[in-house]
């Protein structure tokens, strides 16, 4: 009766079930993926999900009509795939296991990743014999109806997002794959990956080598834009969870052994229109950089506790060298979750607040996050939802070894090694103005001369000992910094003194004017 | 919304299963008639050829060419290939076994065919069209179903300054509906026995005086003598002078069906003007349709069971062959 009455007063609650517009879910097939890589990243994460040892993908390149795409993985069991289609959202992947085969970590977490096929064609075929199984299916895929305003007001699990047919086949037990195929790809897709902003050059995806020269040949490339089918391939190469080049990520560093270790052992190959694809970090990019801590550095990073009740852990490195990184997709940091890098390289550092102009173009850092940060990904896993706790905590963890003003960090130390390695150059390059002039004062006056800097100060900038042939360079306000400006002011001084030795002021006027005009 | 089509027979599990492409009978002309046909057209071309082939799964053609250097391959797959197939899934396992190639199409070649861009990238110095369908299709204009393609091929090569190789795989059945197709081919046949010496060569080696007699009595037989008579024509209208090599046939017994022969010709295509046709140039021409429509009658027609059967080593060592490609 009391319930009753409450009711009638609007004063006790209700439950109503939440029904998410299906647009949500259109969006996610018909656009949330920003680039062709990223979308197709999604297939790559199903295929290593799944076991493959080799996907190769056809983009049909140049004409890009059709996609394939064709893994050795486990294959899609009948009844999984009938479920995941019927509950879009929900997942097989993570509810049987966190590991998968070789070891690896299992990416997907919903499975509704195979929409995103929906951004490069609405229909699709997927052909799969499951492993174990002696039956394959095809299932084609329509999802062209249900797009725009018709999905405004579909309550999810009531309503389609669209069609597919499944026909069943026999196959060898022993097979096992997954092929899936769009013809005709959107005006959209391949729009991008056509695009060429610099017609003049040829493009290198019809040079006939492999990934590490097309590697090279982008770095080769200085500032020039990649098209789009180059930038597909890179950002690929650069999300996938794929091995390092050999030489990669940073010649002659050993720090990442255990990382590409890791990698090689989880055997994933990924072949795009023929090529290898190797992550396509090769650092130093300049080959004129050879000297550490001179002309680079590697720092690390690594964070391990609990964030918001939840393990953080993670650990990276990042790259400094002194000339701008090339081409400029690779300068920024990428974070990888379980692998796969989410987003590319982002230049912006994670948000990092302070600006740090040409410094900028010289970092590449990656960091790989080995737990926790999932539930800060967005449904596109191309971003990260920065209001997260696991996402703060990274950023504080970076942006602490970056270093805020006033502050240690890279940042100070890279501005550091900067003047270390000026002065060096300085210093160097002084030294061979010395000698220049000691071969010339020998060649004029007769006798040997030796000159030497020394870091303290004196009365004087320059004495000289015409008796015993040494000359000493002191510090003095008189003598500037620069090495031209200071050679010259030094043989100013030391004719200057080697004048003062002459007997009258005559001679003292005609010696110094004669050893000016001959130094 | 699902539609669920029931576990069945499907057209495509009896030669996935079975793996046909590989049976020695297939490979016997691959060697035998295709192997020896690039060699000679990479040999007169001076390097390597640019292949077109409706290939099968695993792409055995390919690899064969490839592996006797005719084809280029590279880190990167196969540049100069292209390759056309109807199925998703074949389609697929196709990229799949050959990593990259030149140019794969995805749909009916009879389609592809059609599209407005077709002369601008078909372009090669062979090519394959292993239809395995029957010649016709059920329709009463003939060139409505594979021969339609073969005409828009013949038109896009013609674009080119230069001959390629044709090789041709039907299958030898008769299908009810056809009966118009095979009436005109019939008469081109019997248009052909006209001039005496090929009739008299006709008589020798099919055992029969007329076309119409040929049809009803051995229909494999009136198509290898028909079809290269039909082919020749197309292509003399394109302005190629034909060479008409061996033909071969063989049976095949599927489950559940009745056994069929599939036929295959082999067709060396040269141009023949480079410049518009002149009058002073029909002599020419005439001689060269003569010529082939001679070669049609005396041609080689290699019954493959026969000689797989005379040679059991030949057999094995045949299925050896494949083996060793597909490794």
């Amino acid at each position: 009766m009391r319930q009753q009455e409450l009711r009638e007063q609007g004063l006790v609650s209700k439950t109503f079930p939440i029904n998410a517009a299906a647009k949500i879910i259109a969006d996610i097939s018909t656009g949330i993926y920003r680039s062709p890589a990223a979308a197709l990243k999604e297939l790559v994460s199903n295929s290593f999900d799944a076991g493959a040892t080799e996907l190769t993908i056809s983009t049909g390149y140049p004409d890009f009509e059709t996609l394939t795409c064709i893994d050795d993985g486990d294959g899609i069991k009948y009844d999984d795939f009938t479920d995941v289609m019927q509950y879009i959202g929900g997942s097989i992947k993570r509810e049987v296991s966190d590991v998968g085969r070789f070891r690896r970590p299992i990416i997907g977490k919903i499975g509704i990743g195979i929409l995103a096929l929906s951004q490069v064609k609405e229909q699709f075929s997927i052909v799969t014999s499951p492993r174990g199984e002696s039956y394959g299916f095809e299932a084609k895929i329509n999802v062209s109806e249900f797009k725009g305003k018709m999905a405004t007001r579909v309550h999810l699990g009531k309503g389609e997002i669209g069609q597919y047919n499944i026909r069943k086949f026999r196959e060898g037990k022993n097979k096992h794959y997954t092929i899936i195929t769009t013809a005709k790809m959107r005006d959209g897709f391949r729009t991008i990956l056509r695009d060429r902003p610099q017609k003049k050059f040829k493009p290198i995806a019809q040079s006939k080598g492999d990934f590490y020269e097309f590697a090279l040949k982008l770095q080769n490339y200085g500032n020039r834009p990649l098209d789009g089918y180059e930038n597909m391939l890179f950002d690929l190469a650069t999300m996938a969870p794929v091995p390092y080049l050999e030489e990669g990520p940073i010649k002659g560093w050993r720090g990442w052994e255990f990382m590409k270790r890791r990698l090689e052992k989880y055997q994933f190959r990924l072949i795009v229109d023929g090529l290898d694809l190797r992550k396509p970090i090769l650092l130093p990019t300049s080959l004129d950089l050879t000297s550490v801590p001179d002309d680079y550095k590697v720092y690390r990073l690594s964070f391990n506790d609990i964030v918001d009740g939840e393990r953080l852990k993670f650990t990276g490195y990042i790259f400094h060298q002194r000339k701008q990184i090339l081409p400029p997709n690779l300068q920024g940091i990428l974070v990888r979750v379980r692998n796969v890098g989410i987003g590319v390289f982002d230049k912006s550092l994670l948000n990092y607040p302070i600006r740090v102009g040409p410094m900028g173009g010289g970092i590449c850092g990656e960091i790989y996050v080995h737990d926790g940060l999932e539930r800060a990904l967005n449904i596109d896993r191309n971003s990260f939802r920065e209001t997260d706790p696991h996402y703060l905590e990274m950023q504080k963890k970076l942006f602490d070894e970056l270093g805020l003003p006033r502050q240690e960090g890279i940042f100070r130390d890279i501005r550091n090694r900067s003047e270390k390695r000026l002065e060096k150059l300085k210093r160097k390059e002084m030294r061979r103005a010395y000698e220049r002039l000691q071969q010339k004062l020998q060649r004029l006056i007769g006798r040997p001369f030796y000159i030497t800097e020394s870091r303290k100060r004196h009365s004087q900038p320059v004495v000289v000992s015409p008796r015993t042939g040494r000359i000493r360079v002191f510090k003095h306000p008189l003598l500037p910094d620069r090495p031209k400006e200071r050679t010259d002011m030094i043989k100013l001084l030391v004719a200057f003194e080697l004048a003062r030795s002459q007997a009258t002021a005559v001679d003292q006027r005609s010696t110094f004017y004669d050893l000016l005009a001959r130094m | 919304m699902v539609q669920l089509v029931p576990y069945e027979e499907h057209a495509r599990e009896e030669w996935q299963l079975v793996r046909l492409w590989r049976k020695p009978k297939k490979h016997y002309v691959r060697v035998m008639g295709w192997l020896r046909t690039a060699r000679g057209r990479r040999k007169r071309k001076g390097g390597s050829i640019r292949y077109f082939t409706l290939c099968g799964q695993e792409a055995v053609d390919i690899r064969l060419l490839e592996r006797y250097g005719i084809l280029v391959k590279t880190a990167r797959g196969y540049p100069d290939v292209g390759f056309c197939e109807e199925d998703d899934g074949v389609y697929g396992a196709i990229i799949g076994n050959l990593k990259s190639v030149g140019k794969p199409v995805l749909g009916k070649f009879e389609d592809i065919v059609k599209r407005g861009d077709f002369a601008d990238w078909f372009q090669y110095d062979v090519v394959n069209l292993d239809f395995s369908c029957r010649v016709f299709r059920g329709s009463e204009d003939p060139f409505s179903g594979p021969w339609g393609a073969i005409r828009a091929v013949l038109e896009a090569q013609a674009q080119r300054d230069a001959g390629f190789d044709l090789f041709l795989t039907f299958n030898a059945s008769r299908g009810t509906g056809d009966e118009a197709s095979i009436n005109q081919l019939k008469s081109l046949l019997e248009e052909n026995l006209r001039d005496d010496r090929r009739k008299r060569e006709f008589e020798r080696r099919a055992g029969i005086t007329t076309a119409a007699g040929l049809v009803d009595t051995n229909f494999t037989q009136f198509l290898l003598y028909a079809v290269p008579k039909l082919l020749t024509s197309l292509a003399i209208d394109n302005e190629f002078s034909v060479g008409i090599g061996d033909s071969f046939y063989y049976k095949r017994r599927p489950r559940n069906r009745p056994p069929y022969y599939i036929v295959k010709f082999i067709f060396t295509l040269e141009r023949r003007h480079k410049k518009p046709r002149r009058v002073k140039d029909l002599p020419q021409a005439v001689a060269d349709y003569n010529r082939a429509a001679y070669q049609a009658i005396t041609c080689r027609k290699i019954d493959v069971n026969q000689e797989l059967r005379a040679r059991p080593k030949l057999r094995q060592g045949l299925e050896r062959h494949v083996k060793r490609l597909l490794e």
